[in-house]
């Protein structure tokens, strides 16, 4: 028996083990992002496994592996907090999430000027044009595109990056086993193994309840895609739109809120004012954004 | 308590991305590095571990130019990680552990033989402020090419073949043996190393300690692809 692992100073990430623990952490009736969050404030440096019973993350974690497999996910990964690679980003949402699953390349969640583009599902003529253009002109300036894979704003967001030869991100409110809306199927694949999808929903619990308590995962989404981004620019969003929800994470966080000009001009609408008051940036033209950006550099050495 | 900076252990979910690591081997790694060649042609490669893995594997031609002084940052580095990794007071102590680094391709007579596994070790030494046994004993012959630049990869047998042990490190058999390595690929260097190892120590523990670990991106691929990652 090697008895060497004895003399590691910290206790090592299992990440099999420790997204077994998550995943039964959450299977919890009670459990909800902000009572796991304050779960761990509680419970400072533990790790999902510290609070959990081994064997019963072992089925947990045997149960996730098994249902991937069985969606045709033959690979994936994890971002779990205290391994060198977890985005401490995370820790400036107010709930911060332990863990979060990843299909794709997560050099992009790295890469330099990553910005969230996002807005209603149901988007105008003109919303749209709007998105295509916007995106068109981040991406020439080397942004990430990153978006919540949801109908309107958010998918041509991405088929805009993808078009123009961008990098896109997808922060999706479903496990990154399903698939929201069905008619992104090919998308979401598509980013999936080109891109980076990431979720931070777990996938027991997802399954085991109905899906009109499930989207309650999609503004939790929000905060965490503001979370991994620089700033969030919202193109065109209704008064009780969720993206709104995004809106306040990014201020929340200490991230730029952008928010164009045309959302001001609507007169059926009030939060661009209160937004603009608390200190969102009003876009006129893609320059407001790139100036806001003059500053950041590229860290490749 | 703040969260410690932990390393990541080479476990089920892991071990299908490096297909030469057999069920039984104990690796741990810091990092994961996410190859770029192969997404697109794109060159992505801006997470921490990415680049500390190209700073740390910088070519020894770049001795002497500007960016050469990321290199010696990324082995401090590397070595400061491992510093705080191991309880390497009582480790040395109790288990008379001997450190060997896999060694680079390259023979040792080529001008671009690098050392910076071996570096990082002597770092980790001072660091630590104890008298650690490093084994500078393994030898590639140059044959095969750095694996990840290489169309066809080396197996571990032929690795194997390919491997000299220095016997002048031959005559103590140490109590375990830390094998350290910057990228865990496909294991077979790791399997061809701990092979030679265990005909010089037999039964002697081994333990591999890898910088990174590197994943395969695509999660639709096919197993098979993994043989030319």
């Amino acid at each position: 028996m090697n008895s060497l692992p004895a003399f590691l100073e910290n206790k090592p990430i299992n990440a099999r083990v420790e997204l077994g623990a998550y995943e039964y952490l959450w299977k919890q009736p009670s459990s909800s992002t902000k009572r796991l969050a304050e779960l761990f404030q509680s419970n400072p440096g533990s790790l999902p496994s510290d609070l959990v019973d081994e064997d019963l993350a072992q089925q947990a974690a045997d149960e996730v592996v098994e249902y991937f497999s069985s969606c045709g996910i033959r690979r994936f990964g994890v971002r779990i907090n205290g391994a060198r690679d977890y985005p401490s980003r995370l820790r400036d949402a107010v709930d911060p999430v332990e863990m979060l699953y990843f299909l794709g390349s997560w050099e992009l969640a790295e890469s330099p000027r990553r910005v969230a583009v996002v807005g209603t599902r149901k988007v105008s003529d003109a919303g749209a044009a709007r998105t295509r253009k916007l995106v068109r002109a981040l991406v020439d300036f080397d942004f990430t595109i990153v978006s919540g894979l949801a109908q309107g704003v958010d998918t041509i967001a991405h088929t805009t990056a993808i078009e123009c030869g961008g990098r896109t991100i997808a922060v999706i409110g479903t496990p990154i086993s399903e698939v929201y809306p069905k008619e992104n199927m090919e998308l979401q694949r598509c980013l999936a193994s080109k891109y980076l999808v990431v979720s931070q929903v777990p996938v027991l619990r997802y399954k085991a309840q109905r899906p009109h308590v499930n989207r309650f995962f999609f503004p939790e989404r929000n905060k965490t895609m503001s979370a991994l981004t620089e700033a969030t620019i919202i193109v065109e969003a209704g008064e009780t739109s969720g993206t709104l929800t995004q809106a306040r994470a990014a201020l929340d966080q200490g991230r730029k809120l952008f928010i164009l000009e045309s959302n001001f001009r609507n007169p059926a609408i009030t939060w661009p004012a209160k937004f603009e008051k608390l200190g969102a940036i009003r876009v006129r033209e893609v320059e407001d954004v790139l100036r806001e950006f003059a500053c950041s550099s590229n860290s490749t050495q | 308590m703040m969260m410690p900076a932990r390393l990541q252990l080479v476990g089920d979910l892991e071990r299908r991305d490096h297909f030469h690591l057999p069920e039984h081997a104990q690796c741990y790694f810091w990092g994961e590095y996410t190859p770029y060649e192969h997404t697109q042609g794109k060159k992505w490669n801006f997470s921490p571990t990415n680049q500390l893995i190209a700073n740390f594997k910088k070519k020894m031609d770049r001795r002497g130019f500007p960016d050469w002084q990321y290199k010696i940052q990324a082995i401090q580095r590397v070595a400061r990680q491992f510093a705080s990794s191991w309880k390497w007071a009582e480790m040395h102590a109790q288990n008379r552990v001997a450190l060997i680094p896999v060694p680079p391709s390259k023979s040792r007579e080529d001008p671009l033989f690098d050392p910076r596994m071996t570096e990082m070790l002597a770092r980790l030494t001072t660091l630590v402020d104890l008298p650690l046994d490093i084994r500078d004993c393994l030898s590639f012959s140059g044959r095969h090419a750095a694996s990840h630049e290489a169309a066809a990869r080396p197996t571990p047998d032929e690795l194997y073949e390919d491997l000299t042990f220095d016997l002048r490190y031959g005559d103590r058999a140490p109590g375990a043996m830390l094998v350290f390595d910057d990228m865990l690929t496909t294991g077979a260097h790791y399997v061809a190393v701990t092979r030679k190892l265990s005909e010089q120590f037999p039964g002697v523990p081994v333990i591999g300690q890898f910088v990174a670990r590197r994943i395969v991106p695509d999660p639709f691929a096919d197993f098979e692809i993994e043989d030319a990652l």
